[in-house]
C-alpha cells in the first residue's frame, strides 16, 4: 500500500519544515517527498504517523507547523525520526547547491 | 578477468582450490600459481565495476542505509544471540550491524576498503606474555613473531603497492598520499604534545605504480571502488597476476557449501552456481572466505572442530572516535583523507591492556557527516539544523582508531540447526559480546583522541565509549586461531588445520589477536607465509 493520496500534501509540508528553503534549496526543491514515496515498505508507518498531524497541517503557518512537528517528535519519536532521517537523506545524498555551500565538491 | 566461467568448465581435478578471493585468497592464488600449481579460485560474489564509478551515497559499503555496492544479497540473513543456543537467535539483514558484513565480491573486502595498510607491532603478537590473561578472555600470544612476518609484510607492501614514505624504522615503496589541511594541523599539534606521527600507510598509488595510474584524490575512497583504479586490492594485483600465469581459474557467483573429506584428507568441495550443484575434486583446499564464513564452512563440513574451537574468539575492533569543531575551515576535500597517525598509544599504557593507533578520517560524505559526525548538542531539523550543517561541515575535525580487542571464547560463530540460506547452507548465528577490557582501552584511547583535538584547536569536542556489543564487522577475525596446541587453536603455525593433511586457512580467521590496527595487511602477510609452507 502506498502513502494515502490525501496525506501527501501533509508529507510535503512537513518535509519542507524539516529542511526549509532559504537562499539554498530545501526539501521541496530537492524532492524529499518523491524520495520518500519511493519506499513503499515504509508507507504504513507514514500513513499512521502523518495522520497524527492536524488535518489542516499543510495549510497552517510555518510556526504552527513547527509546533505540530515538535509535538509529533515527543508523541511518536519513532515515526518522527523516520520522517526526519529520510528527509535529510533526500536532501544531502545528492549533488545540490547545499553541497556547494557546505564546501563538498566532487573532483573526480 | 572474465566472470562467466561455468561449473561445467571447471569440473576436473585441481592441485588446489581456494575458497574466497579477498585479502587472503588473492595472495595464495598468486603464490601457488608461481609454484606451478593448477588452481581454482571460487568466489561467491561477482566483479565490482570501476566504471562508471558507483556514487550512491545511501548504498555503499561506508553507509549501507538501503543497500550496498558489493554483496551479499539483501535477502540473506544472519542470526544474533547471546548464549550457545542458535535457535534463540534474532535475524538480521546485511544492512544491519548485527549481520557483521564485510564485503562479498571479487577482491572481497579489498575491492571497496579504505586500504589502510598497517603492520602490527611486535608487541601485538605477544599480548598474553606482556599483559597476562584477563579473566574471561582467551588472550594468547601468536605462535609466530613479528620477525617471522616482517619479510612477508615487506613483500606484500611491494607487490600490492603501499604509499607511506618513511615513518619510524619503516620505508614504504611509494611516497605518502597528498597531505591534507587536517593532517598538517594534527601533525603540528602532535608535535607540540611530543607525540610521534607518521603518514597513514595506504594501499593507494600516490604515484603511478605497477602499470596503473596515480590517485586523483577523489572524495569517494572508502566504501567505493576507485574511479581510476589507483586503489590496490586483490582484484587488481594478485588475482590478475595469478591468472596471467595461465595456472589459475576464477569462478564467480559460485558458493562453496561443503568441504568433502575422508579421514584426515579433504577430497573436494561442493559448489553451487546458478542453481546447479557439483563436487569438484582437489588435492588441497585453502579456506579464505573471511572470518565468519570460513568458520561457517568448517562447522558445516565438520572439519577441524575436534576440540570445539572453530568459530570461537570472534573479534573485530572497537574504535575510539572523537570529533571537534575548529574556529576556521580545515576542509580541503583531498582524498583519500587519512594522512596522519600516531602509534604513541599502541602499548605501554598504565593499567590498560594494549591500546591503539589514532589517525584522521576519510573525506566525509555530507550525508555521513549529518548522520554520524554532528555533536550531541546540534539541532536535529529545521533552519537551525540547516545552518549548523552548512557552517560546520568544513570545521569538523575527527580523530579515530582501532583498539586491541581482547578476545573471548564466548564470542563466536555458530550455525543454525534449522535455518538455511538460498542455496540450502545452514545460516550463521553470531553470539557473545566484547570483553570489558576492550571497553576500558577504548575509553582510554578516546581520552587521547580528545587531547589531540584540543591541542589542534578544536573548541567543542565530543565522543563517548560504545556500550558492550559483539565486535566483528569489517575487521572480523580470530575464528580459526593459529596455535601449537590443538586444544586451544584450529590451525597450526603454518596455517594448516590441526589433524588434517591438506587443508589450510588463509584469512583473518587465523589472527590470534587482531592488533591495534586495521587488519588486512597482516592477513596478507600471514597468507603469503602460509602459501610458502603449502606442499
Ligand atoms: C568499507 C571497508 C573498509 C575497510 N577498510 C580497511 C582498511 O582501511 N584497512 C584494513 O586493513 N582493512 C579494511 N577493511 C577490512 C578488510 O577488507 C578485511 O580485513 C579483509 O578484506 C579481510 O580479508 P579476508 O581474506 O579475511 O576476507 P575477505 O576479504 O572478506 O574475503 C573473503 C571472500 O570470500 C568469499 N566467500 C565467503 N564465503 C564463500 C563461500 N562459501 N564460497 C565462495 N566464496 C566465499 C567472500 O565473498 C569474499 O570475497 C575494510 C573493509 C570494508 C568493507
Ligand atoms: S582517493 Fe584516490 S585511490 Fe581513493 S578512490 Fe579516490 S582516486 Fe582512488
Amino acid at each position: 500500500m502506498p502513502i494515502d493520496a490525501h496525506l501527501v500534501p501533509i508529507l510535503r509540508a512537513a518535509t519542507a519544515r524539516i529542511v526549509p528553503t532559504d537562499d539554498l534549496p530545501g526539501a521541496a526543491e530537492l524532492r524529499a517527498t518523491e524520495f520518500i514515496l519511493g519506499f513503499p515498505e515504509y508507507a504504513d508507518s507514514y500513513n499512521a504517523g502523518l495522520a497524527k498531524l492536524p488535518a489542516d497541517f499543510d495549510l497552517s503557518t510555518p510556526d504552527a507547523q513547527d509546533s505540530a512537528l515538535s509535538q509529533l517528535s515527543s508523541d511518536d519519536p519513532h515515526f518522527f525520526d523516520l520522517l526526519r532521517r529520510q528527509t535529510i537523506e533526500a536532501v544531502l545524498a545528492q549533488p545540490s547547491a547545499l553541497w556547494d555551500a557546505m564546501g563538498f565538491v566532487v573532483t573526480a | 578477468m572474465t566472470g562467466n566461467v561455468r561449473l561445467t568448465q571447471v569440473a576436473r581435478r585441481w592441485d588446489a582450490i581456494i575458497i574466497g578471493s579477498g585479502a587472503g585468497g588473492g595472495v595464495v592464488a598468486w603464490s601457488l600459481a608461481f609454484q606451478g600449481m593448477e588452481v581454482l579460485v571460487i568466489e561467491r560474489g561477482h566483479h565490482v565495476p570501476f566504471s562508471p564509478p558507483d556514487r550512491d551515497h545511501l548504498r555503499n559499503h561506508r553507509l549501507t542505509q538501503y543497500g550496498h555496492n558489493v554483496g551479499p544479497s539483501l535477502d540473506d540473513r544472519r542470526g544474533m544471540t547471546t548464549g550457545d543456543d542458535p535457535t534463540s537467535a534474532t535475524w538480521h539483514s546485511p544492512l544491519e550491524w548485527q549481520y557483521n558484513n564485510n564485503a562479498m565480491g571479487v577482491g572481497g573486502g579489498t575491492s571497496v576498503y579504505g586500504a589502510q595498510a598497517w603492520r602490527f607491532k611486535p608487541e601485538d603478537f605477544r599480548m598474553a606474555s606482556i599483559y597476562g590473561v584477563p579473566e574471561g578472555s582467551s588472550l594468547a600470544d601468536w605462535p609466530i613473531s613479528y620477525a617471522d612476518l616482517e619479510p612477508h609484510y615487506i613483500e606484500m607492501e611491494r607487490e600490492l603497492g603501499v604509499a607511506g614514505g618513511r615513518g619510524g624504522t619503516q620505508t614504504w615503496p611509494m611516497p605518502p598520499t597528498a597531505p591534507t589541511v587536517k593532517g598538517q594541523r594534527l601533525a603540528a599539534a602532535a608535535g607540540r604534545l611530543g607525540w610521534d606521527t607518521q603518514a597513514v600507510p595506504l594501499a593507494v598509488n600516490s604515484v603511478p605504480y605497477n602499470d596503473r595510474p596515480a590517485c586523483v584524490n577523489c572524495q569517494h575512497c572508502v566504501g567505493f571502488a576507485c574511479p581510476v583504479d589507483a586503489k590496490n586490492g586483490s582484484q587488481n594485483t594478485f588475482l590478475p597476476r595469478a591468472m596471467e600465469t595461465g595456472n589459475v581459474t576464477l569462478i564467480t557467483d559460485a558458493q562453496v557449501v561443503h568441504i568433502e573429506s575422508a579421514g584426515e584428507k579433504v577430497t573436494g568441495v561442493r559448489v553451487v552456481q546458478r542453481g546447479k550443484s557439483m563436487v569438484i575434486p582437489t588435492d588441497r583446499v585453502i579456506v579464505a572466505a573471511g572470518a565468519i564464513e570460513t568458520a561457517r564452512l568448517l562447522l558445516v563440513s565438520q572439519i577441524g572442530n575436534q576440540n570445539d574451537q572453530v568459530g570461537r574468539n570472534l573479534q573485530g575492533h572497537y574504535y575510539a572516535s572523537a570529533a571537534g569543531i575548529t574556529p576556521e575551515s580545515v576542509y580541503d576535500g583531498v582524498g583519500p583523507g587519512p594522512s596522519v597517525a600516531t602509534t604513541r598509544w599502541s602499548h605501554g599504557n598504565d593499567g590498560i591492556i594494549g591500546g591503539g593507533m589514532l589517525a584522521d578520517d576519510f573525506v566525509l560524505l555530507p550525508i555521513i557527516y549529518a548522520k554520524r559526525a554532528l555533536p550531541p548538542h546540534a539541532p536535529t531539523w529545521g533552519d537551525e539544523w540547516k545552518n549548523f550543517v552548512r557552517d560546520n561541515y568544513r570545521r569538523t575535525l575527527q580523530v579515530m582508531g582501532p583498539i586491541q580487542d581482547i578476545p573471548s571464547p564466548t564470542s563466536r560463530v555458530l550455525v543454525s540447526p534449522t535455518e538455511t540460506d538460498a542455496v540450502g547452507m545452514p545460516r550463521v548465528v553470531l553470539s557473545g559480546t566484547a570483553h570489558p577490557e576492550s571497553v576500558r582501552a577504548q575509553t582510554f584511547l578516546l581520552g587521547k583522541a580528545k587531547q589531540w583535538l584540543a591541542e589542534a584547536g578544536a573548541e567543542q569536542i565530543w565522543g563517548s565509549p560504545s556500550g558492550q556489543y559483539l565486535s566483528a564487522g569489517q575487521h572480523q577475525a580470530g575464528t580459526c586461531r593459529m596455535g601449537e596446541d590443538p586444544r586451544t587453536s584450529v590451525v597450526d603455525p603454518s596455517g594448516k588445520i590441526h589433524g588434517y593433511a591438506n587443508i589450510w586457512v588463509a584469512d583473518t580467521s587465523v589472527h590470534v589477536t587482531n592488533g591495534g590496527f586495521n587488519p588486512f595487511l597482516t592477513a596478507m602477510a600471514t597468507a603469503i607465509r602460509t602459501s610458502s609452507l603449502i606442499s
